[in-house]
């Protein structure tokens, strides 16, 4: 049997005395693209803070190719583009680009910074401070800096939150080819046209608990074969009533 | 593959490097520091005058052999050699000798008793009052001008036990490495502070930390400025070392460095008390930064580490007994307070090398285990990115009725 790409096992997370995640288990397989749902502070990046260690889980086990995540470990490659997401300011797009590059281990990031940039029609603002850019040109490069290492795990928490038509859809198609090498990917995002279109399964949280959690086609099914949309409202409607 | 830890100290770096205020920073405060002294040094004369009145209220005992006869009535000692062992045995305070070619040769020897917190004192004062007063209307223009100017001290000093001590050049080298411990925590306090709290400020720290361990960020940006603390040393001790060389003819030079006593003991040990100290301090200032969201908020916050840093300054007299008061020994070992009291110890030969190896070990394992501390509370607070203040206690709130 193959190890799964996260194993996540009676994740508990308490903070101040409030029970945020409770006892939640689940798994992403290697090469598939996994929905991480649920409506405004129901866990989902509180789930993925403690999977990369950035919080100390209250309970449970959280492993990223059977080990506990650690930033040093090469045998799996990571890349994160979290829900708060900045650059440093002060840098220019190059430096950033180069300094991320070289603590992922990459040989040449200059070079794979100046293809990456050319992609993304951005050549001119190598030089560039990132604090310069627009909007829409920084998510590009913080883009950039999470693919850049051809991370084997992908975490996209709320990918497209902000993002124009165009950079969703580089996005997107950024996700495309990375499934097609074979990278998992972990996608928590409230569009569930972007869940129907990409994912293999999915897991609805609610309350801190798995409300749902399977294929996209069982989810449907146990939901009567309402849409995402609808199931979503449904399941999320009813708590905000 | 490279070292995280080179990686990011390569980074912090190059990109200090690259900001002006950095490069003023690092050029003003040693041009500040040599302004000053030498705004001091050109002030001697009035300083002299100001503590005249000082000298005069205190009860020194003075003796003079005044062997060229310039002096009216002065002659207390009759012979060299006993007003000398006069100072030795602490019967008096200040013995002067003015030999009787005088006014050929200009130069009267002075032998004092060092007595705490005088090292800085000028002996020369009352003699050159009472030259002054007393031998002016006695003599031609000619002498006069030798009197009045144109002479110079040969200063002895002896210390409680009766034996010879350079107390002033024995503690100007192991001053100036202390003035450069402080010079460092003026510049790198706040860029500390700012090189761990910047990850937060810009929402980096969650991607960042994907990609480089808690450890080896901190660590890596705490040898990147403590690298640039050399940059800032040498910034300030080349251009000192190029003066000594290219004026060394010059008489006040000259005499500069036969003062100065270079003590490869005291040098030593006290430059492994400022690498030490600045670890520590490094260690504290981030710290500092790691707990809070923003710099602003640091900004508030750096002065808890500042003003116990430098308090033992205020006490600079105190340091200088060799028998220290409890004062002394609490700033001494008072992790805090610690570096610039034991660098001013040893820099006025009072601290004793059983003293020395606990300071060092106590810095030691003190910026150990706050650099520790950093790195769990970065990794703790690294999410931190909201601007609420830190809350110091409960506090009631007010409902609308």
């Amino acid at each position: 049997m193959k190890t799964p790409a996260v194993s996540v096992q009676n994740f508990t997370m308490v903070f101040n005395g409030k029970t945020i995640i409770k006892d939640l288990s689940f798994d992403v397989q290697p090469g598939e693209i996994f929905g991480l749902l649920g409506s405004n502070g129901c866990g989902k990046t509180t789930t993925i803070r403690a999977l990369l260690g950035l919080y100390q889980p209250s309970g449970g086990e959280l492993l990223v190719n059977g080990k506990q995540f650690n930033p040093n470990d090469n045998t799996i490659t990571i890349g994160y583009l979290p829900e708060e997401r900045g650059l440093y300011k002060k840098e220019t797009v190059l430096d950033t680009f180069i300094y991320f590059g070289e603590l992922k281990g990459l040989k040449n990031p200059r070079q794979w910074a100046l293809n990456f940039l050319k992609r993304v029609d951005l050549s001119d603002k190598a030089n560039e401070k990132t604090d310069k850019l627009s909007g829409g040109q920084q998510q590009k490069i913080q883009l950039g800096l999470t693919i850049m290492n051809n991370p084997k795990l992908l975490i996209l928490d709320e990918p497209t939150k902000g993002f124009d038509p165009v950079n969703r859809k580089l996005l997107t198609d950024i996700i495309d080819e990375l499934h097609q090498q074979g990278s998992t990917v972990i996608l928590i995002t409230h569009y569930m046209d972007e869940v129907e279109r990409l994912c293999d399964r999915a897991l609805l949280l609610k309350d801190g608990v798995a409300h749902a959690y399977g294929t996209i086609k069982g989810i449907r099914k146990q939901f009567k074969n309402k849409t995402l949309d609808e199931i979503f409202v449904q399941v999320y409607g009813e708590q905000d009533a | 593959m490279r070292s995280k830890i080179f990686i990011v100290t390569k980074f912090e770096i190059i990109r200090q490097l690259k900001k002006p205020s950095f490069w003023i920073a690092l050029l003003l405060m040693p041009l500040f520091i040599f302004a000053i002294v030498g705004l001091s040094a050109m002030n001697g004369y009035n300083a002299e005058t100001s503590i005249t009145e000082e000298w005069n209220s205190q009860d020194y005992k003075i003796a003079i052999t005044d062997a060229a006869g310039i002096l009216e009535a002065q002659e207390t000692v009759t012979d060299k050699n006993e007003g000398i062992e006069k100072v030795k045995s602490g019967e008096i305070d200040i013995y002067y000798y003015i030999p009787e070619n005088f006014l050929e040769s200009p130069i009267i020897e002075l032998h004092a008793k060092s007595k705490d917190g005088a090292i800085f004192a000028n002996f020369e004062i009352p003699l050159r009052n009472l030259l002054m007063s007393s031998a002016a209307s006695h003599l031609n223009p000619t002498d006069l001008t030798i009197i009045t100017n144109a002479y110079q001290f040969n200063t002895t000093t002896y210390n409680a036990n009766g034996e010879e001590v350079n107390l002033f050049g024995q503690a100007l080298v192991p001053m100036a490495i202390l003035g450069i411990f402080y010079i460092l925590i003026c510049v790198f306090g706040n860029r500390l502070i700012m090189a761990v709290v910047e990850e937060k400020e810009n929402r980096i720290s969650e991607m960042i930390l994907t990609a480089v361990s808690a450890k080896d960020l901190i660590i890596g940006k705490i040898i990147a400025l403590i690298t640039l603390g050399f940059l800032q040393i040498a910034v300030f001790v080349i251009p000192i070392i190029a003066v000594l060389i290219i004026y060394r003819d010059n008489p006040m030079i000259t005499e500069l460095l036969s003062i100065a006593e270079f003590n490869p003991f005291v040098i030593t040990t006290n430059i492994l008390l400022l690498l030490f100290s600045y670890f520590l301090f490094a260690g504290l200032s981030t710290f500092v930064g790691s707990l809070v969201p923003t710099a602003r908020e640091a900004s508030q916050y750096i002065g808890v580490v500042m003003l116990p840093l430098v308090s033992p300054l205020f006490f600079i007299s105190d340091f200088m007994s060799a028998n220290p008061s409890f004062i002394v020994y609490f700033f001494s070992y008072f992790p805090l307070s610690a570096p610039i009291a034991l660098m001013l110890r040893n820099a006025f030969g009072a601290l004793p090398p059983h003293e020395l190896i606990i300071a060092l070990a106590e810095l030691a394992i003190c910026s150990a285990i706050v650099i520790h501390w950093t790195v769990k509370s970065f990794q703790k607070n690294a999410i931190n990115f909201s601007v609420v203040k830190p809350k110091l206690g409960k506090r009631k709130t007010w409902k609308k009725r």
